[in-house]
């Protein structure tokens, strides 16, 4: 047994050795998608730190970071394994309102509660976070974390500070973290101007750095600057002990020391406790890509070893005819797929691991932290190899059993097989398909993920088994065609032992990258309808956000005033259009009443009674399934029954106030005569609502007030619904936003809203040609905030388009496309040569040698257009199987969900069934000889 | 066959005694056609007598050697140019055996065309076992019986093609000669059954 | 001793009126040191005979014997092993595995059966210069092999090891007469060794290398020839 499967390997070494070129595509094939995971797999050790390497990271050779969490309390740490400890806070522990939050313990204290000898410096974990420092930037004034370390002080060192350029700042020097260089510009030696609110001044960058943690991070660290709240890098003498936490637990601290990581605490909490653990549904998903996957790649990979199989026909007969049991011959075969396979995967997982090598600095400049060192997750990839070998098995075990029952008599013969088993292979193939739509079925009733992944895998199966069938239909349809495309037809159809697995590749490849567009083109389309409009496409708009609650209308001005010179200074002819927005909140005339209470105004739209939808009525209170499944369907019949899933909650909140012409026509997107009643309508103090249904035979429309106080102590008064009947009009679609409504200034004082608290929005309209390099430039000279940071600001330009979709689905098709055609091209050549003879017959007869190059095009042409055409239609019952799935939990609710379409991704579908076969007819012209082979051995 | 023509032939290679002659021309032919020394001799009377060659003085055992002349020279040469005519077999019996058999009536002219096979084949297998004993054989008496196994071999090919055509074109009806009275009885055997008897 | 057996052999394709038969009733024995040559036009069931020999194809009816098995009473995998063992055949031409050396594929029935690699190579190198061809040559691939040399290196194959019964289709068909005649004389040797010896040719000239000549027609044995007893004597008859 042993020595056979020796012979075996040998056997099929040679064989991939004399095919070079068959060998490395075959290689190629199942070993891409390897490369793919061994990358990833070994990115992600690499990349990823364990608790006690990411501990070493950031203490370096000190020995904890201590932070005051609850300064004046006591506190019980539970975990001690991350940079986030968990803790339990004492029970009577809460801030009065307006008492001020204690101090954290200073640098004595802190020492304190530490042993003889211990050393603290300043420090924490988010440079980024704290109170930073605005600065000039090359492109205008920026702001940088500003860390006010002494770096003179080894613990920093210790810790793992590193100098990339210069030596500890001196006096009135600053070290700039390597990122924040960069950003400027700067380097040793250069001067950084810093702007505070007594000037500008400067001060000399003395040292580039950078902490192996926060490679990203824009900061600078001097002395000056103030020292970072309540944490503290700590060395003790010797270890740091638990002992040694407790005393700092009592004074509101939290500890993360690595010596505590690797040994926590008896009372310390099980981190798994806190941890996510990967649902089984997920797990299942993952399941269910690997199988698909893995059929891809059998589709793929096998026609090249159906092939290699053919063309040996005679070499099996002969090893048959010396001896050779069927599964001594089924061996040979599967020796080459598990050869292939053990070189594929050797090959992904060396380059891998070498891409991972090289990629490094790139990764860590991605993840923002430096690795531990090269890792591999050694279990993955030895995974991985097995996963190739099963996967090159697969791949021959078709052409293996086939070769095993090689007719040894025709085969020496030099017989071609007869046609027996078509038939037989059609009925299988049906049966296939079948059980792919009973498990398709079965799978989204029973919501059955291995259910629906024999579906997938039945399903392709059977229309590959059921391809030789369709071939030999064809051919019959082949006689009104010209020479060339008649005999490529008739060829397909008669070499159909080669010509169905080069169309199974084909239809593999492309099934999946259908299915996948499918998908993501109809979740698209979802997600565009049930997005809410505010602004019209393309709209520049300033955005100001209070950051409190107070905000007077002179602040809001100046906020305005301060941004509006850099809006000019970037966009040309501007008009600065003020867009009102109101708010419930605080509204209804309570805060007026009593400033102690807090409340909340919300306006409902409300529907004549005749247009309710009689759903609510139907379930009442009760909600059993099946009473809501039948009130669903009802429903669905029932026209007054529009309500979607956006048009539920609606909040008073940013609602637009106006009677301006120009803001109403970008808001509502309303042109000519319904635009000018429109305006017409609000200026008769009017309302706009987006649901039709909602006015009434009066053009009015009912709106209803739900008012919830909250007073002094916390808890909620809720008084009656009050009603108001305001003269109405409809916008139909989700263009009013969120709220749904369109006000007047009358009807917001009618309705006694008030203008936003926290928000101001202005359409900003220019004769500039706005993209994104324009509004990234007036964000970097603006900055996040202005007036002292009492106001965050935003500039942005409202996009409703996904263009990551659209990439998405483009990138994948695209690679699909590729791929098919590599099948397309690799097939088509292996059958071309498999008919030099008809060609040299062909020559003889005074054929032109253009033959044969149009008989490749036509060739070509045949399996890329089946193959496509087949794998477009698996695609298409694959994705109505998804749908089902997508759509099931989705259909009985209401309001109702907007459920997956059948939304073709015509771009997609145009690239696979037309610019494949075109490509590849190309490809084939080109690259195929012209000459006959009788006529090369005349010369 | 020429006995003139191969006694000039081996003349050439030097003068000769006849029993010399007939050593050398039995070697050259692997003892296919035995020589009489009378022939030899008879032979050698009728070249000298033409002036083809010349006797060479006797030796002490009163032997005669003969040494080839300069017209035997010519003549040897035009010998080796001619080609040898094919009317050497002017009444093959064979041929004219199976062009009989398909007239005759009651003969199977299979039967009598695998028996001359299965003969000639015969004949081949022992050319072919006296070839494979001689492995070392002279080449002039390997050409001798490689002639003699492609002239085997064409009959049988010939025998080959003779019953496929038979087969093909179905016996020709034989005119029966003009007798008047009856044709034999049926009483008296066919040809056929006597020469199944003869198996 | 009898090495191949044929008992009233017959052979039908298909049924009813498209019943052909290949083989009607053949009786056949061959000796270990035996040629037997089978000879017929195309058609005439000799490649059936060949293949029913060596247990590739069965009898519809009759019984074939290697070395005294009944092939019929044998499955798959021990007709399988029997080809590794008993028969060597010997095709026209493409022999060769073409991704194993000659001596891998002179030793492949050994290597098949299970044989340590060194083995079979010592076996397959003396196989080889035994018919011919040095070490040199013997790791050489097929397709750097003459057609000769090739053929020879089949004939190696089907005697090795234990094998004694070689059946040859055509097995100087795509060679120049000359070299054919060597690789007949070869097997003439093998079988003058010890071999039997089965030769399907419908080329006289390569029968004459036979002890027995066998003759088909139809799927029947019309006749069969011995040499005659003396070879002298025909000599004088063709003068």
């Amino acid at each position: 047994m042993f020595a056979g499967l020796r012979l075996s390997l040998r056997i099929a070494r040679r064989e991939a050795l004399r095919y070079k070129g068959r060998s490395a595509l075959s290689i190629a094939l199942l070993g891409l998608p390897l490369l793919g995971v061994s990358i990833g797999a070994t990115a992600y050790d690499t990349i990823t730190l364990s608790e006690e390497e990411t501990a070493r990271q950031h203490l370096g050779e000190n020995d904890a970071f201590v932070e005051s969490v609850l300064p004046g309390e006591s506190l019980e740490q539970l975990t001690w394994y991350d940079q986030w400890p968990m803790y339990d806070a004492p029970d009577d522990f809460a801030v009065e309102e307006g008492e001020a939050i204690p101090e954290p313990p200073g640098k004595e204290a802190v020492l304190a509660a530490l042993p003889e000898g211990s050393r603290i410096a300043p420090f924490t974990l988010y440079p980024d976070g704290v109170e930073g420092i605005k600065i000039e930037t090359p492109s205008g004034v920026g702001e940088i974390g500003a860390l006010g370390y002494d770096l003179d002080d080894e613990l920093y060192e210790r810790a793992g500070l590193e100098y990339v350029e210069g030596s500890a700042p001196q006096d009135g020097e600053v070290a700039l973290s390597s990122a924040a260089a960069e950003y400027l510009e700067l380097g040793v030696g250069d001067e950084l101007a810093v702007q505070g609110e007594e000037g500008e001044r400067s001060l000399t960058v003395g040292a580039v750095v950078e902490l192996p943690w926060f490679l990203n991070g824009r900061y600078a660290i001097g002395e000056d600057f103030a020292a970072p709240y309540g944490g503290w890098l700590v060395d003790v003498p010797g270890e740091f002990t638990y002992e040694q936490a407790l005393p700092l637990n009592e004074m509101g601290m939290t500890a993360w020391a690595t010596s505590l990581v690797l040994d926590p605490p008896p009372s310390a909490v099980d981190p798994a406790a806190y941890t996510m653990q990967m649902d089984e549904a997920m797990f299942t998903v993952y399941g269910l890509i690997v199988v698909v996957v893995v059929m891809e790649v059998v589709l793929l990979a096998g026609p090249a070893f159906a092939i290699s199989a053919r063309r040996r026909t005679r070499e099996f007969a002969l090893m048959s005819a010396n001896g050779a049991s069927p599964a001594q011959i089924r061996n040979t075969v599967l020796a080459g797929g598990v050869l292939f396979g053990l070189i594929a995967a050797a090959a992904a997982v060396v380059l891998g691991i070498l891409a991972v090598l090289v990629g490094t600095p790139l990764l860590e400049g991605m993840y923002g932290h430096r690795s531990a060192g090269l890792r591999f997750l050694p279990l993955l990839q030895t995974g991985l190899v097995a996963l190739a070998i099963v996967t090159g098995l697969l791949s021959a075990l078709a052409a293996a059993l086939s070769a095993s029952r090689v007719n040894v008599i025709a085969a020496l013969m030099g017989r071609t097989p007869g046609r027996k088993g078509s038939k037989k292979l059609l009925f299988l193939g049906l049966g296939l398909v079948a059980v792919a739509v009973a498990a398709g079925i079965g799978g989204v009733v029973l919501w059955s993920l291995p259910l629906m992944a024999l579906a997938i895998v039945a399903g392709q199966l059977g229309l590959v088994a059921c391809t030789p069938a369709i071939l030999s239909g064809m051919a019959a349809l082949g006689r009104w065609l010209p020479l060339a495309p008649r005999m490529a037809l008739r060829e397909a159809g008669r070499n159909r032992g080669s010509a169905a697995p080069a169309i199974a590749a084909v239809l593999g490849v492309v099934a999946a990258g259908t299915a996948f567009a499918m998908v993501v083109t109809a979740d698209s389309v979802r997600s565009e309808q049930s997005t809410s409009h505010e602004l019209a496409q393309g709209s520049l708009s300033l955005s100001l956000y209070a950051a409190s609650d107070e905000m007077t209308a002179a602040q809001w001005e100046a906020a305005r005033a301060e941004a509006d010179p850099v809006l000019h200074r970037h966009l040309e002819d501007l008009e600065v259009v003020e867009l009102p927005l109101y708010t419930g909140w605080q509204a209804c005339g309570v805060k007026e009443e009593d400033p102690g209470q807090d409340a909340e105004c919300t306006w409902t739209v409300t529907r004549p009674e005749e247009h309710r939808c009689p759903y609510w009525e139907a379930i009442g209170d009760g909600s059993d399934e099946a009473t809501v499944r039948a009130a669903v369907e009802d429903a669905r019949k029932d026209p007054v029954c529009n309500e979607g899933q956006e048009d539920t909650g609606q909040y008073t909140d940013g609602v637009p106030a106006t009677t301006d012409r120009q803001i109403v026509a970008n808001y509502t997107e309303l042109e000519g005569e319904e635009l000018d009643d429109a305006v017409a309508l609000l200026k008769a103090g009017g309302v706009l609502v987006s649901d039709p249904l909602a006015i009434t035979d009066e053009g009015t429309v009912v709106l209803e007030r739900s008012l919830t106080v909250w007073d002094e102590s916390g808890s909620e008064v809720t008084s009656e619904p009050v009603t108001l009947e305001l003269p109405a009009m409809a916008v139909a679609g989700h263009l009013l936003g969120t709220s749904e409504l369109f006000l007047s200034p009358a009807a917001a004082e009618q309705m006694e809203l008030v203008s936003s608290l926290w928000q101001r929005e202005y359409l900003l309209k220019t004769s500039t040609e706005v993209d994104a390099s324009v509004v990234e430039a007036i964000k970097a000279e603006l900055g996040d905030d202005v007036l002292d940071g009492t106001v965050w600001t935003d500039v942005w330009v409202t996009d409703y388009t996904d263009p990551f979709t659209r990439y998405l689905v483009l990138a994948v098709t695209g690679l699909c496309a590729l791929i098919a055609l590599g099948a397309t091209a690799v097939s088509t050549g292996l059958i071309i040569a498999e008919q030099r003879q008809d060609m040299t017959t062909l020559g003889a007869v005074g054929a032109a040698p253009t033959l044969r190059k149009r008989f490749a095009m036509w060739q070509t042409v045949m399996i890329a257009l089946f193959g496509a055409g087949l794998g477009t239609l698996a695609g298409v019952v694959g994705y109505a199987l998804l749908r089902e799935a997508l759509n099931n939990p989705l259909k009985f609710r209401y309001p109702f969900e907007t459920l997956y379409g059948w939304e073709l991704p015509w771009a997609s579908i145009g690239i696979t069934v037309l610019a494949v076969p075109v490509v590849a007819a190309i490809g084939a012209l080109v690259f195929t000889r012209a000459r006959l082979p009788s006529e090369r051995r005349m010369t | 066959m020429s006995v003139k023509h191969s006694l000039l032939a081996l003349l050439e290679r030097g003068p000769a005694y006849g029993y010399q002659l007939r050593a050398a021309f039995e070697s050259a032919t692997g003892n296919t056609w035995p020589l009489n020394i009378g022939q030899v001799y008879t032979t050698l009377n009728r070249l000298e007598r033409d002036e083809l060659v010349e006797a060479l003085p006797e030796n002490d055992s009163g032997q005669r050697p003969y040494r080839i002349t300069e017209a035997g020279r010519r003549q040897v040469a035009g010998w080796f140019a001619s080609p040898v005519q094919a009317a050497d077999r002017p009444r093959d019996e064979l041929t004219i055996k199976l062009a009989l058999a398909v007239t005759t009536p009651g003969v199977d002219v299979a039967d009598v065309v695998q028996r001359q096979r299965s003969a000639t084949l015969r004949l081949l297998q022992e050319f072919t076992r006296l070839k494979a004993a001689e492995d070392e054989a002279e080449l002039a008496w390997r050409l001798v019986l490689e002639s003699m196994i492609f002239r085997a071999e064409a009959e049988i090919r010939w025998l080959d093609h003779t019953e496929a055509v038979v087969a093909r074109a179905g016996l020709p009806k034989s005119p029966v000669f003009e007798f008047g009275g009856d044709a034999p009885a049926d009483a008296e055997p066919g040809l056929n059954e006597i020469l199944e008897e003869k198996r | 001793m009898t090495v191949l057996h044929l008992r009233g052999v017959g052979r039908v394709h298909g049924t009813g009126d498209n019943a052909v038969h290949a083989l009607v009733d053949a009786d056949l024995t061959i000796a270990a040191g035996e040629l037997v040559a089978i000879m017929g036009p195309s058609g005439s069931g000799k490649s059936t005979l060949l293949n029913l020999a060596g247990g590739l194809d069965a009898p519809t009816s009759g019984e074939v014997l290697v070395e005294g098995t009944v092939l019929a009473s044998l499955n798959k995998k021990r007709l399988a092993a029997l080809r590794r063992r008993s028969v060597g055949y010997v095709f026209q031409d493409y022999n060769l595995i073409p991704s194993l050396t000659a001596a891998e594929n002179a030793s492949l029935p050994l290597e098949l059966d299970g044989t340590s690699a060194g083995k079979a190579r010592r076996t397959a190198l003396a196989a080889l210069e035994e018919v011919g061809l040095d070490v040199k040559q013997a790791d050489r691939f097929p397709d750097e092999l003459s057609g000769g040399q090739a053929q020879r290196v089949a004939i190696a194959r089907a005697l090795i090891g234990e094998r004694r019964l070689v059946l040859a289709d055509e097995p100087t068909g795509a060679l120049d007469s000359t070299t054919g005649e060597e690789v007949l004389k070869l097997l003439r040797r093998r079988c003058d060794a010890g071999a039997a010896g089965l030769l399907v040719t419908h080329d006289a000239r390569h029968a004459g290398w036979a002890d027995r000549v066998v003759f088909l027609r139809d799927g029947r044995i019309v006749d069969s020839s011995a040499p005659l007893a003396d070879a002298e004597t025909l000599l004088e008859g063709a003068q």
